[in-house]
């Protein structure tokens, strides 16, 4: 309990004292969390509001599918991606193993399915009466369709959320994409893993509190945009 | 002139658990004329909602055709245009999730008027249902009766000439149920809108409604006779008919005659009253052997203020229909006690009703 105490005490110090590596393994896993994300939305927030809408023969099974692939374990991803970007797989030309892009392309990867899933979802919820209200009053089918998009904004903006968490937390495709070079790829996961190995608990726990207070400091803007639109 | 016409639709649906097509609708015919007000009366689950969603556009019957003054917005790709001429307001009040006002603005910005016109219209239908103070309020402060009439506003404001109101006053307390009868009234009387409502209680629709139609699982039992009487209601149009009639049954204060019937086509049948109100049969002397109307023996005669109440006993068992009449055909008649006489009534008065129990 004591070093864990000291290891803490050690940790604040670290963060307070704007410890140079440890900012810049955090504005690393931001960026990467952050360019990640809004790719993966530009993506996946159409793809999953286009599967709510359309019926098609076999929508269920690529439900299932995409249900399933929430549950992939990142270092799964990693490596299907590894494979793809690796020097011999079908995208070696383009040179992104072991580079910041390489690791947010896996990263993209791994949440696409969440934020489509999470937006299908989100969508399928109000779609019915959303719609059938919108068209009663005289939308047009593109009007409806916004009109479910509005009301169905808390869940997209959910579904990003919990994308950005995702990734922000996350070690095996970062790892296994990102080689965990220090000056290059190096992120507050890959280096929390990194630091433990070595011993050096202090910086392990003080990345790990920094962590925390992004998504903290994250979550508590998303709320902040959230309760705004619920107050409107 | 007829605003919008059914002509022998179907409604169905596939079921997904048993892989087939369920019929939910079948309406041999219905015209509603402008400047009517047409109540659909039936119980739960006997496809009011189904008929309402077809009047108002929102759903293509699989059979059938849904006119709209006399032409196919269906054929013509202007499904459209049609849903903003018929505007609903749906069984299930689901409100956008912003402020009252701009819910109600919702539907005319929609038809492509500018914020300021539509922020009119908004205002002025919320006048209509009493939440003028309400506009700035959010849809999550609302009351279920106070988010219906939020509902209705947002119809309103559309401004159109045929209203499609599902249970309109649904979850409204006595005085703003009273209130939204008063509203149709006014906007049927002022401005000559054509309404089709459901409901669920047959005493409103009945004071409110030109005519009553009504639904028995899913049958559409219209009350455009082609008979000219009940005498000989026993086809009735487009090929079904009354199978059975029970008989008279009994005969109350100002409905001329209830009869108890069985309405029926293929599995769908179910039971009806067939009513007329009172004040919709005309009095006739006998006159030997004509078209079919109810004849009977004059009963008695009640002269009340303007006019007389009177009743008439019909053969063979004895039932007695009321009628009232104007003083001056009484005169005319020049009737007394025990004289033949002969009753007749449009067809367009002849109400068919569910069952209802407690008349």
């Amino acid at each position: 309990m004591g070093t864990l105490f000291q290891a803490l005490l050690a940790a604040l110090r670290l963060v307070a004292s704007l410890d140079a590596g440890v900012l810049e393994y955090a504005s690393r896993s931001l960026g990467i969390a952050l360019i990640a994300t809004l790719l993966a939305s530009l993506a996946g927030v159409p793809a999953g509001v286009w599967l709510a809408e359309v019926e098609f023969r076999g929508k269920r099974a690529v439900v299932t599918v995409l249900n399933t692939l929430l549950s992939v374990p990142t270092v799964v991803v990693g490596l299907l991606v590894y494979a793809f970007i690796s020097r011999h797989g079908p995208l070696g030309g383009l040179g992104l193993l072991f580079t910041v892009p390489g690791v947010i392309a896996g990263e993209i990867v791994l949440i696409l399915p969440l934020v489509t899933a999470f937006t299908l979802a989100a969508v399928s919820r109000v779609d019915r009466d959303v719609r059938s209200t919108a068209l009663s009053l005289g939308a047009s089918a593109t009007q409806a369709l916004q009109a479910v998009v509005r009301e169905s904004r808390f869940g997209i903006l959910a579904a990003i959320i919990a994308a950005f968490g995702r990734v922000v937390g996350e070690v095996g495709v970062a790892t296994i994409l990102g080689g965990n070079a220090d000056a290059f790829t190096r992120t507050i996961t890959t280096a929390i893993v990194l630091e433990v190995n070595m011993g050096r608990f202090e910086l392990a726990l003080a990345l790990g509190l920094v962590l925390l207070s992004l998504s903290f400091g994250i979550n508590v803007m998303l709320q902040l945009v959230q309760g705004e639109g619920r107050r409107r | 002139m007829t605003v919008l016409e059914l002509q022998r639709v179907v409604r169905c649906y596939e079921h997904r658990a048993e892989g087939h097509q369920v019929e939910a609708l079948r309406a041999p015919s219905l015209k509603v004329e402008r400047g009517e007000i047409v109540a659909v009366l039936g119980a739960n689950g006997s496809g009011k909602s189904t008929l309402l969603e077809t009047l108002a556009f929102l759903q293509r019957p699989c059979e059938g055709r849904v006119l709209l003054d006399g032409e196919d917005p269906w054929a013509e790709e202007r499904s459209l245009q049609a849903r903003r001429r018929c505007p609903a307001l749906l069984q299930k009040t689901v409100l956008f999730s912003t402020s009252v006002l701009d819910n109600v603005m919702t539907g005319p910005c929609w038809a492509g008027l500018t914020k300021p016109e539509a922020k009119d219209r908004a205002r002025r239908a919320l006048e209509a249902v009493d939440l003028a103070s309400f506009e700035r309020r959010s849809h999550t402060e609302l009351s279920g009766g106070e988010a219906r009439r939020v509902a209705l506003a947002r119809v309103l404001a559309l401004e159109s000439d045929v209203l499609v109101l599902d249970e309109p006053t649904a979850g409204l307390d006595a005085e703003s149920t009273h209130r939204v009868a008063g509203l149709i009234r006014q906007l049927n009387r002022d401005r000559g809108t054509t309404v089709i409502m459901a409901s669920h209680s047959l005493e409103r629709a009945v004071s409110l409604a030109h005519r009553v139609v009504t639904l028995v699982n899913g049958l559409l039992v219209n009350a455009n006779l082609d008979n000219r009487s009940v005498g000989t209601m026993t086809r009735v149009a487009d090929g079904w008919e009354y199978r059975d009639h029970l008989g008279w049954q009994h005969v109350f204060e100002d409905r001329a005659l209830v009869v108890d019937a069985w309405a029926g086509l293929g599995p769908r049948e179910g039971r009806v009253q067939v009513a007329v109100p009172a004040a919709m049969v005309r009095l006739g002397r006998a006159q030997g052997e004509g078209p079919a109307s109810l004849r009977g023996v004059l009963d008695t005669i009640r002269q009340e203020r303007g006019h007389a109440r009177v009743r008439v006993r019909l053969p063979p068992r004895r039932q007695k229909v009321r009628a009232i009449i104007d003083l001056a055909t009484l005169e005319r008649l020049d009737l007394s006690l025990g004289n033949q006489v002969e009753l007749a009534f449009e067809p367009r008065s002849v109400f068919v009703l569910p069952v209802v129990r407690d008349y």
